[in-house]
């Protein structure tokens, strides 16, 4: 396997998302935003940050970029697609996920350990974790509060595409939602860390099964 | 050429912290009679056209493809009278 870590101006989390990843057995590369081509990889991780400084709203500017027309492509072929952080807003305002992130309810920047659950081990980003299983990831986010409607909410639940919520909801989100995946499982969303969790001198190696799962992605 | 003012606002649903604040300091500079404010964007830019109906086309293609996230928020322009030539 081998992915493209998406570098976006302001983007801050792609060497740790890059570290995780290699650390887990795959390859990967930076990738420039105007990148036009992405058939020579199996899979795309967006990291978290400030792209395009967060002008205008999170990911807007970055949801224009060239490499966003190969990244839709990617996931419309079934490859792995995720996003942390900004990544997940980047994704949402692209369209490959469904609502969107808004500011923290209290307005504040959140940075601290928290307390997850894997409420869905049945999809390919989460299979390596207990079902109901509580997890420590990082989170820094001002926009985290994931909002959608009624309807998306509903379908949302229907086609069990919650798999990750917050234990002690630290911003407003949406019955504690913290990642979520599209219909067929293969984009993936958080607003946690799980990059930020792949060592115990971290504080937490929580997330190191999420990389592991990308790293064994079967069908491609 | 014409000017253009673009407004953008949170759908109504759409809780607005920033607003919110606002809201909290207004009543503690003691002005009561003020509340429900709500805070938007505004853009303005030219557009060198003169046809309202391409005019409209730009615009709304450019708002649901940026200037917009249609999920959160609407948005409304008009075409301000002077010409910018």
């Amino acid at each position: 396997m081998k992915f493209a870590v998406i570098r976006f101006p302001g983007s801050n989390c792609d060497r740790d998302l890059y570290n995780a990843v290699v650390k887990s057995g795959a390859k990967a590369d930076y990738v420039d935003y105007r990148e036009t081509d992405l058939t020579n990889y199996d899979g795309v991780l967006i990291p978290g940050g400030f792209s395009f400084g967060d002008y205008l709203r999170s990911g807007a500017m970055a949801s224009v970029a060239p490499v966003t027309v190969e990244i839709k492509k990617l996931a419309a072929r079934g490859k792995p697609v995720l996003g942390i952080c900004n990544g997940f807003q980047i994704l949402t305002e692209i369209g490959l996920l469904p609502g969107a992130l808004i500011h923290n309810d209290n307005h504040s920047f959140v940075s601290r350990n928290e307390s997850l659950k894997i409420v869905n081990n049945q999809t390919k980003y989460t299979e390596l974790y207990n079902d109901g299983e509580d997890v420590i990831f990082p989170i820094a986010h001002g926009e985290g509060h994931y909002y959608c409607s009624d309807d998306i909410y509903d379908q949302l639940v229907k086609n069990k595409q919650i798999i990750l919520t917050y234990n002690d909801n630290p911003n407003g989100s949406r019955n504690d939602i913290a990642g979520l995946v599209n219909e067929d499982g293969n984009v993936c969303g958080m607003m946690p860390h799980p990059e930020r969790a792949i060592d115990l001198l971290l504080g937490s190696k929580d997330g190191f099964r999420v990389f592991e799962s990308l790293t064994n992605w079967e069908g491609n | 050429m014409k000017k253009i003012e673009l407004i953008i606002t949170l759908q109504p649903q759409v809780l607005d912290t920033q607003g919110e604040a606002l809201d909290r300091a207004v009543k503690e500079l003691g002005t009561g009679q003020v509340e429900n404010i709500r805070v938007g964007k505004v853009l303005y830019f030219d557009i060198d056209e003169t046809d309202h109906k391409k005019i409209e086309e730009i615009v709304r293609q450019l708002s649901e493809k940026l200037f917009t996230n249609t999920v959160i928020e609407t948005y409304e322009y008009k075409i301000l009278d002077e010409e910018t030539v």
